[in-house]
């Protein structure tokens, strides 16, 4: 058994490439942008000229103009001021917003925080499949409806939502459409110059970046308004306050760059890795794929396996990296709130795992991972008293 | 995810007394505590020969805390006599184990599936 870790969690968080730490450290020596960026001298245009490159490369990567991407602390952040900024602004207009069951965990306590101040909350629930239904959608829509959020691709699934159609039918309806894509951009195409979407939450750790930075885009045509959520300087034409970390926006912006020039490559590399893996663990017997792999990400394996806990497994398994997807608490295990909404039994939820590759994966790795999910869930089938 | 211990972790990695003992033999007697919807199935083995467990096995599923639990409790209580066994309390079993405070229930899971086991042997 090799004594190397091997990381399957790429939907956790992904490291940082090596060139974009390059970027990150000229940031940082003493002949780097130190500047403050908002001040006129020669400092702070240095600074703000490398913040420039870095907005035009994460607009790049997402089909956008540069003035409509805005800084933030990371993809939560992005979701709060998204949600709460058009709840608050157009809160005379409407106080009914709508999302899904599925969506994670910075939307759903977003939106309960906005339905404890008197805003009207539709959770919609996905299919069986874990795609969204649009006759559902349509639906829920009513005239005091202001807002939907929905996720592009799930974190814990990897399925893939059609937001061009989602956002078509709120388009049509004149609902404000806010998308998290931070387990999608890098790994899917998005052109927001075509799809009709007002604002989407961005994360650079999920595509190779630092972590502490995001991003959210925000529709100048037609504008979408927010109320800010931190207030301070007119930082980020008065959106988002604070002083901008340099090194952090920079680093970011690399990650967008590679991401957009690597993807079309990559994905299929990912997909090919991602099969051979899910391959080479169904000849096991007993597994349950949650999320068909023709609509999930290239990247992301959720499935079950009868005859074993799931917290077991992972321990097993102690050199590779991976999730359950399940959060524990006291007595018993809480499955996966994404799993059960999809109508997956609690007992099998309780024992999902989640496998994600990355950048850095190779077909070894792959391959060493499938023998030891073998070898450990054979050992542990074996010790079954059921 | 919980944190486990170092010790409980080793018990959970080096199962060496899994399996079943065959109930068809003399002096081998069987208990099974937990249910699946909780979480935690534990079934154990004992030998009993003259008043001394002479092997213990048992088989598990669920959590790593009854999976290393029961490999400890099956070395503790092999070679040791029946009266020995049987002062075991849930206090030592925490003690020796290092559960986290949210698997308490399982102690209490090993110490049931020991009783019931001890107490088979006793009556038969």
């Amino acid at each position: 058994m090799g004594k190397k870790l091997i990381y399957l969690d790429y939907m956790a968080t992904t490291p940082v490439d090596q060139r974009v730490v390059d970027v990150m450290t000229t940031c940082l020596q003493q002949d780097g942008p130190y500047g403050n960026p908002s001040s006129a001298h020669q400092f702070g245009r240095e600074a703000n000229e490398r913040i420039a490159l870095a907005r035009q490369q994460v607009a790049d990567l997402i089909g956008a103009d540069a003035r409509e991407i805005f800084w933030t602390s990371g993809a939560t952040e992005s979701i709060n001021l998204a949600i709460k900024g058009v709840a608050q602004f157009y809160g005379r207009q409407g106080k009914h917003i709508i999302t899904m069951q599925t969506e994670h965990k910075a939307v759903l306590a977003t939106c309960e925080y906005l339905a404890a101040q008197g805003y009207e909350i539709t959770y919609l629930s996905p299919n069986l499949n874990g795609l969204l239904d649009l006759d559902l959608l349509a639906k829920a829509i009513r005239p005091d409806t202001i807002l939907a959020s929905i996720m592009h691709v799930n974190n814990e699934t990897g399925v893939v939502q059609n937001i061009a159609a989602i956002g078509q039918l709120l388009r049509d309806k004149g609902v404000l459409f806010h998308v998290d894509a931070a387990q999608s951009a890098g790994k899917l195409p998005i052109d927001l110059s075509q799809l009709p979407v007002d604002l989407m939450s961005l994360a650079s750790h999920k595509l190779y970046g630092p972590k502490g930075v995001g991003a959210l885009y925000v529709r100048q045509r037609p504008k979408v308004q927010l109320v800010p959520q931190i207030h301070g300087a007119k930082q980020e034409q008065g959106i988002r306050a604070g002083t901008l970390a340099t090194h952090q926006i920079v680093g970011m912006g690399k990650a967008c760059e590679l991401a957009r020039l690597e993807m079309s490559t990559e994905s299929l590399r990912l997909k090919e890795l991602l099969e051979r893996l899910w391959c080479g663990v169904s000849e096991l017997g007993g597994l349950h794929r949650h999320g068909a792999a023709e609509i999930s990400v290239c990247n992301c394996l959720n499935f079950a396996v009868d005859g074993v806990d799931g917290e077991s497994l992972v321990y097993a398994l102690y050199d590779l990296a991976l999730s359950t997807g399940s959060a524990c608490n006291a007595a018993t295990t809480n499955p996966s709130h994404v799993l059960l909404a999809m109508g997956i039994p609690h007992e099998q939820a309780a024992r999902a795992l989640r496998l994600s590759v990355g950048r850095f994966t190779t077909e070894s790795e792959i391959d060493h991972a499938i023998l030891r999910i073998k070898e450990q869930v054979q050992r542990l089938r074996a010790m079954s008293p059921l | 995810m919980e944190k486990y211990s170092e010790k409980l972790l080793s018990h959970f990695h080096h199962t060496t007394h899994q399996g079943r003992l065959d109930l068809a033999l003399p002096q081998v007697y069987m208990s099974k505590t937990g249910s699946i919807d909780n979480q935690d199935v534990l079934q154990i083995f004992l030998q009993i020969n003259n008043g001394v467990i002479v092997q213990a096995r048992f088989l598990a599923i669920g959590s790593v805390a009854i999976i290393g639990g029961a490999q400890w409790l099956c070395e503790f209580i092999e070679g040791r006599e029946v009266g020995d066994a049987k002062q075991l309390g849930i206090h030592e079993i925490l003690k020796s184990l290092a559960l986290p405070s949210v698997k308490i229930h399982v102690a209490q899971l090993l110490l049931s599936a020991l009783t019931q086991c001890l107490e088979a042997g006793t009556h038969a």
